[in-house]
């Protein structure tokens, strides 16, 4: 009997100290693509985990509405409040929508507001002339599309289309034939900057209101 | 065997008073007369004795439980915040970041190397051998020399147009399919880049093989092939 209550104590510590499952590890380290590898398809945490694959997939391409797709199917499986994945999805679910807001306010018409010509010794305002259009691509959502309406110099003026691809930091660095051209999004507007022999041409941009 | 109320005193069967204190036993001898009680049995004892035990530590057990998940649920209790940008952005390099088993990489940061090593190649296209130097190019840094030398011959397209004063542009890069296997992680992407000349676009299915190198990252082996438009 003695041997009965003993035995008996042992499975309730056993089952009180419960070892967490290597996939679970993985999946709290945010190592998806293992996790996927060593579950089957009947395990639980199995589509959570592909789920998570295809999401960071999206995100690291910069396909942001797709991202928020898949981080709604993640939102809807039956996973805890707390449960690390359902935090990572929505923690990039957040990102991914705070980055949309920030491009739907930087895409838009944008006119000359200040310009400055820097050639090492003195800087100084320049005259300058046009607009540009900024808007933002589907499905690879950094990806813009810059138009440039009779911009630049007075005396030579540019009526191109660009197609520039933006960091999340909302800053591009392009090299030109001689220099470098670089957009940068701000509150302020943005700063559109041709770094050449000649110095630097600065043109500040403030966004027309539509 | 009875035993006398008032000293303890074990007493014989017929025994009316103790036969210590000479306490009378008359009254309890007639109370076993009037309702005679049946001896319980040992095994009942154990078996109640293992009913209220399994209860106490059920309700322990029960109450510890409760307990717990209450304060985990309040240790989470911060809302979900956004990523900071330096994390899921190219922000920081993503070549020298070391990792070990306690720190292993998250498939996130597999993602990051490999789009970083993307804005290495128009620079890798430029290579020649007669001329340049390896450690020169960054893409060394983030590959193995067979992975870097497969890469000089596959962007033909690229080098063509590398001597154009304007340099070709990555433009896009699309993760296809992440999966792990063992220990290695294998990555397809659709690359796009840009060419200078009359900014003509050239897109390539690429695989990449990524390993983990002693503490870092490293691209084993890539396939690179070039989609015709």
């Amino acid at each position: 009997m003695r041997i009965i209550v003993l035995l008996l104590l042992c499975s309730l510590l056993m089952g009180c100290a419960e070892e967490p499952s290597r996939i679970q590890d993985e999946l709290e380290l945010g190592q998806y693509t293992q996790a996927v590898d060593q579950s089957s398809h009947q395990d639980p945490m199995h589509d959570a985990a592909q789920l998570m694959v295809r999401l960071e997939t999206q995100f690291a391409s910069y396909r942001f509405e797709d991202s928020i797709t898949t981080a709604r199917m993640i939102e809807q499986l039956p996973l805890t409040q707390d449960n690390p994945v359902r935090l990572r999805a929505k923690s990039i679910q957040l990102s991914t929508e705070e980055m949309l807001d920030r491009l739907k306010q930087a895409a838009g018409t944008y006119q000359i507001d200040r310009t400055l010509l820097d050639d090492g010794q003195e800087e100084k305002a320049f005259p300058a002339t046009g607009q540009l259009k900024v808007s933002f691509g589907k499905p690879h959502t950094l990806l813009a599309t810059i138009q440039y309406q009779q911009f630049g110099t007075t005396d030579a003026p540019r009526s191109v289309t660009e197609s520039v691809h933006f960091e999340p930091d909302l800053s591009a660095r392009l090299a030109l034939s001689e220099g470098v051209v670089s957009y940068v999004f701000s509150r302020a507007g943005l700063t559109l900057s041709f770094e050449g022999p000649g110095g630097k041409r600065i043109y500040q941009l403030k966004k027309v209101d539509q | 065997m009875e035993r006398c109320s008032l000293c303890g005193t074990p007493l014989e069967t017929e025994a009316t008073a103790c036969s210590y204190c000479k306490h009378p036993v008359l009254k309890k001898q007639r109370f076993d007369e009037e309702l005679p009680v049946s001896p319980v049995k040992p095994s009942r004892h154990v078996l109640s004795f293992i009913f209220i035990f399994v209860l106490v530590i059920g309700s322990i057990g029960t109450w510890y439980a409760l307990t717990q998940t209450d304060s985990t649920r309040t240790m989470l209790a911060p809302p979900v915040q956004a990523l900071p940008l330096s994390d899921w952005s190219d922000e920081t390099s993503a070549y020298n970041q070391t990792y070990s088993s306690e720190n292993p990489p998250a498939s996130y940061d597999i993602l990051k190397f490999v789009r970083q090593y993307t804005q290495t190649v128009p620079e890798t296209a430029n290579y020649s051998k007669a001329t340049d130097t390896l450690e020169t190019f960054s893409a060394i840094q983030f590959a193995t020399l067979d992975a870097f030398q497969s890469e000089v011959d596959a962007l033909r397209t690229i080098h063509a147009a590398s001597d154009s004063p304007v340099p070709p542009r990555l433009q896009t890069v699309d993760f296809k399919r992440f999966v792990s296997k063992g220990d290695s992680y294998q990555v397809r992407t659709v690359e796009t880049y840009q060419l200078p000349a009359g900014q003509q676009l050239v897109t390539y299915d690429v695989r990449y093989n990524v390993r983990l190198h002693t503490d870092h990252l490293q691209i084993t082996h890539i396939v690179r092939t070039e989609v015709p438009a």
